[in-house]
């Protein structure tokens, strides 16, 4: 549990709202929303530098915690965010996260909601930028240079 | 038709944005001239020049609330031609990097090529004909989205509704009641700033100005406003949604734009009254960002970022739209009322 996590960049893209962080995988179209306590997690890995010890170590401390027991209930969502390939692990320099804000009374397992509507919207009508790799098929033009 | 107008010119122009250009030019010839229109969007004039009239039921219908008197300087400007009417093909690209952006839509077929400037783009069909109604309720989606985040203004998959004093942002995802809540308000107080797509401004005083008079429905929904189905421009288009354009008929119902007091994200309950409760503003980031990311291109973090400062700045609700949709206005003039500063 000790490697640094970092966000899957530039590829995952993510902004918290009023506590509640909305990412984005812009290689899959699948998007996600994050419960306040899996947010702020995610805030710290976001900023760099946390590992899961860390993380789960700050989250301890937040709740009055045992760090056993808050392990328990995070690692499922360090598994889930690695399977979702949202993170990466990274061979960086390791901080501490910042003290955690405590998101509710009691220590709950952090949520990531998953969200797949956006493909079919990709599906129906994708949008490419192009060069000459992908111009539109075409006939030939008078104007067109001389082979 | 023959590409009877068009000599190649002496040698190629060396951008693709100056190639598409000159087949537009030739394209124009052998149309028998450029038709011009002129429209405001977001306080920037933009001028539309076709080849020949064949692309302008395509480009035009959904701005008819925005035209403005031409001759005024264009800070936009779109030339658009479609090879079935005129004979000119598409030109090849040009093989060096030149600063222009290329957007292709395989789905409906368009090409959007912008210049440098972001401020030009050339639109290229095959045939005007086939353009599905969707990109007639929507038209020059990449060019305004791309041209307008160079100006400062955000191009938002999202309703609006309001007054001139003051409106709401309404987001949901596709089939939460965006159209629904949109379209109850036509003959309303509430005047309709579009029901899918409209620019916001964001800082101390959010904006939204509006892009398009038209309303797309899925036929479902249109039975909740059998008083429009009159109106579908597009009743025999298999596998289309049914699409409305709103002016001249509902052109009083229609605004340009208004200042942003909030947001809404509707959710359809179909019993009860319609009522709203506020909402922290993640759930709305969800329901507009993604949705706004991938219709459009050469978006991401910064996107993202704009539309989260957007409704960070705005007070958010939840509208459980209820029985009737003749209850919708009101219950959006209370939040309103309860944004007022």
């Amino acid at each position: 549990m000790d490697s640094v996590l970092a966000v899957r960049s530039p590829q995952v893209i993510s902004e918290i709202l009023d506590g509640e962080a909305v990412i984005i995988d812009l290689e899959t179209g699948t998007y996600y929303s994050l419960d306040p306590i899996a947010s702020s997690i995610w805030d710290a890995i976001a900023a760099g530098g946390s590992t899961a010890t860390g993380i789960v170590e700050g989250i301890a401390a937040a709740y009055g915690k045992g760090v056993p027991e808050v392990e328990a209930a995070l690692t499922p969502f360090f598994s889930r965010l690695a399977a979702e390939r949202l993170v990466v692990t990274v061979s960086g320099s390791r901080a501490a996260p910042g003290p955690f804000p405590k998101a509710s009374a009691n220590l709950t397992e952090p949520t990531l909601s998953r969200f797949d509507d956006i493909q079919d919207l990709l599906l129906l009508d994708p949008i490419h930028e192009v060069e000459e790799a992908g111009w539109p098929a075409r006939k030939p033009d008078p104007g067109d240079e001389p082979a | 038709m023959t590409d009877g107008g068009a000599t190649p010119p002496a040698s190629l122009p060396e951008t693709t944005f100056d190639r598409m250009t000159d087949a537009f030019r030739r394209a124009a010839r052998a149309a028998g001239g450029e038709e011009e229109r002129a429209f405001v969007i977001g306080g920037q004039q933009l001028v539309l020049r076709t080849a020949g009239p064949a692309m302008l039921p395509v480009l035009a219908p959904a701005l008819a609330h925005l035209v403005a008197a031409p001759g005024e300087p264009a800070g936009l400007e779109v030339f658009a031609w479609d090879s079935a009417s005129t004979g000119v093909e598409l030109p090849a690209p040009a093989s060096t990097e030149d600063g222009d952006r290329h957007v292709w839509q395989p789905g409906v077929g368009i090409l959007t090529v912008l210049d440098d400037s972001r401020r030009r783009a050339v639109v290229w069909v095959a045939s005007a004909a086939d353009v599905p109604s969707n990109e007639v309720a929507a038209p020059l989606r990449s060019f305004l989205h791309l041209a307008f985040y160079e100006l400062g203004a955000q191009f938002v998959h999202a309703a609006a509704v309001g007054r001139a004093d003051g409106g709401l942002l309404v987001v949901g995802r596709s089939g939460a009641g965006k159209s629904t809540t949109a379209l109850a308000c036509l003959g309303s107080p509430l005047g309709v700033a579009g029901d899918d797509y409209v620019l916001a401004t964001d800082g101390p005083e959010p904006r939204v100005h509006s892009l398009y008079s038209s309303a797309k429905l899925e036929p479902h929904q249109l039975r909740r406003f059998p008083h429009l189905s009159g109106a579908v421009v597009n009743p025999d288009a298999a596998g289309e949604k049914p699409m409305i354009l709103l002016c001249p008929r509902w052109a009083g119902s229609v605004s340009a734009g208004f200042p942003l007091r909030g947001a809404v994200t509707p959710r359809v309950v179909g019993r009860g009254p319609t009522r709203a409760r506020r909402v922290g503003g993640a759930a709305l980031l969800a329901a507009l960002a993604p949705s706004t990311i991938f219709q459009l291109p050469g978006t991401g973090r910064h996107t993202l970022a704009r539309i989260g400062s957007l409704l960070r700045h705005l007070p958010c609700w939840e509208l459980e739209l209820g029985e009737n949709v003749s209850d919708i206005p009101l219950a959006l003039e209370r939040v309103l009322e309860e944004a007022r500063p």
